[in-house]
């Protein structure tokens, strides 16, 4: 028997490194450390931000901020633990294409990695390099960072935080949507979706929104003014922090007034990092009394990105994400000629998939790599 | 030496990948619009993105007869209602009397969605000559539906608009419109 409580002793220790003399806090299968504030140079660089990442991490959430909304950022520069470029960004000098991808992000920078199992993390001192884009003139940011430190599985699940704001309309509130059928329609079409990637939903906090309701229920978002939607994302509505926030809102719309079904933070989300503008993601509900498995495809096409994955095929094709098993399609599969490629130009290339840019409810599939980010995402178990 | 560092460009996704509307001009010839169905496909595919919004380009390239499509699908029930709203948005970008007249009902019509829609619609499509049509839209009792006409107001630009936002302002009891008005007006 001693040498059973030695071992499970050892097995726990592994994952959590508790009182390290950086700072860093271990709950829960999560290291979360604070990195300090920067002040980027006149370039927009923060120079090399050290990383001290654990030996039994899966992944690693960097996240950086609040820069403002007319700011973008990104990263300029990842080096691992041998000093060689894990990530360099287009612009570097020492540029090479790896399967590390990352956005140009308005306000806070999440960065996750790995998002491709090709591209993988290992523990020792890694740095981090950020570019805060502000025109030349310095930003301070606070830096932070996340390790995953328990064990992956292959049947993972992800608390949900379902938060409604001004949908009672549709009679839809924390109060009704356990017993709702379409809305747990929805929620069981997404958990479907996910199965493939060996995902499923955990918990359900159902969370009326206190907040300024007139303001959210409809989310009005622009290219150059996304500050509505970083404020929504902000708000501190409770529930399970290792886990994801949902808005579900009456619906997004563009500069122009188009609706925009559904919106992630990122890729990727600040996953398990609250009060920032990346800390979750909004569903449009105007469909969900036509068609609850559209909603379902929404939350689980949005969830996904804020759990790292990209498209598989950007519009034009000319982007995909950085995974091996996903198909592609590209340019060449544009037959009429026109800007963009359709379901039907991309049969067999990808449309079948959740992550298409224009998926419907028959793009059912996930494939392996997939499931492999997803699973290792610091907001999942 | 490190080259200079280039401004960034929003990532092409999620918010980011939006399209901007192109107001088009009145003088935009019509011609004998296929029928309707013809294109359901092909505009679909279009109104299809998740993040994506069609853009006006886009649409047109599609060819003669999309506005007929698209004032077929934002009537068309069978159709989910994110899928009828883009149509209705979309009709801005295809200025005509049938468009208008279709539009005008919408604004007016029970389904508050569609309403917005149309209330932004006919701000991209008419301009300056949309705001008698939208100004009543101010004094609609769906707080979004004030909230989105006022965006389409602000977005006409003209002295009519402000005109009209001013004077809603001195009658607007709820906080967040009066907000977005204030906001148009010092814009």
């Amino acid at each position: 028997m001693t040498w059973l409580i030695l071992l499970i002793g050892t097995l726990l220790a592994c994952g959590d490194k508790d009182g390290d003399d950086t700072g860093a806090t271990g709950a829960d299968g999560l290291q979360t450390q604070s990195l300090g504030s920067f002040t980027t140079d006149t370039g927009g660089l923060t120079g090399d931000i050290p990383l001290e990442v654990p030996d039994a991490a899966s992944s690693v959430l960097v996240h950086c901020g609040d820069y403002g909304y007319d700011v973008l950022g990104t990263a300029w520069q990842i080096k691992d633990a041998a000093g060689a470029n894990y990530y360099t960004n287009s612009f570097h000098d020492e540029y090479a294409p790896t399967k590390m991808r990352v956005g140009n992000l308005d306000d806070y920078l999440p960065v996750l990695f790995p998002v491709s199992p090709d591209h993988d993390v290992t523990g020792g001192a890694w740095t981090f390099n950020a570019w805060i884009a502000s025109g030349g003139t310095p930003k301070t940011i606070d830096c932070a960072v996340v390790y995953r430190t328990d064990a992956v599985s292959d049947a993972a699940t992800v608390d949900l935080n379902v938060v409604f704001v001004g949908v009672d309309g549709l009679g839809l509130d924390a109060g009704t949507a356990p017993d709702d059928a379409d809305f747990q329609a929805a929620l069981d079409f997404a958990q479907g979706l996910w199965a493939d990637a060996g995902l499923s939903i955990g918990a359900v906090n159902y969370i009326d929104f206190t907040g300024n309701v007139d303001r959210f229920a409809v989310v009005d978002v622009s290219d150059d003014d996304s500050s509505e939607l970083g404020e929504l994302l902000k708000e501190d509505v409770g529930g399970s922090v290792r886990g994801m926030t949902v808005f579900f809102v009456q619906e997004i719309a563009s500069s122009s007034g188009a609706t925009i079904i559904g919106l992630a933070a990122g890729p990727p989300g600040a996953a398990t990092v609250t009060g920032t503008s990346k800390s979750g993601m909004v569903v449009t509900t105007a469909d969900l009394r036509a068609a609850p498995d559209q909603v379902g495809l929404i939350l689980a096409h949005e969830g996904a990105h804020f759990l790292g994955l990209f498209h598989t095929s950007e519009k034009t094709g000319e982007q995909h994400d950085p995974l091996s098993d996903t198909p592609e399609c590209g340019p060449d599969s544009n037959t009429d000629g026109n800007s963009y490629l359709d379901r039907e130009e991309c049969a067999g290339k990808g449309s079948d998939n959740v992550m298409f840019w224009a998926p419907d409810t028959a793009s059912t599939t996930m494939t392996g790599d997939q499931g492999w980010v997803l699973r290792r995402n610091p907001a999942v178990r | 030496m490190r080259r200079a560092l280039p401004a960034l460009a929003h990532t092409a996704l999620a918010h980011t990948a939006l399209a901007l509307a192109v107001a088009l001009p009145l003088a935009l010839a019509a011609t004998s619009p296929a029928l309707a169905g013809d294109l359901r496909a092909p505009v679909l595919a279009a109104l299809a993105g998740v993040e994506d919004v069609p853009t006006a380009a886009e649409l047109q390239a599609i060819g003669a007869g999309v506005e007929g499509e698209l004032m077929e699908i934002a009537q068309d029930n069978s159709l989910v209602p994110t899928t009828r709203a883009r149509a209705v948005h979309a009709l801005g970008w295809f200025p005509s009397e049938g468009s208008q007249a279709l539009l005008r009902s919408t604004l007016t019509g029970g389904d508050t969605l569609l309403a917005r829609k149309a209330a932004y619609a006919l701000a991209n499509g008419w301009g300056d000559a949309s705001v008698p049509l939208l100004q009543p839209a101010l004094a609609a009792s769906d707080v979004q539906l004030r909230i989105a006409t006022v965006r389409a107001l602000d977005g006409v630009g003209s002295e009519a608009a402000r005109s009209a936002l001013g004077q809603r302002l001195t009658l607007e009891a709820n906080a967040e419109v009066a907000a977005t008005i204030r906001k148009a007006l010092a814009d």
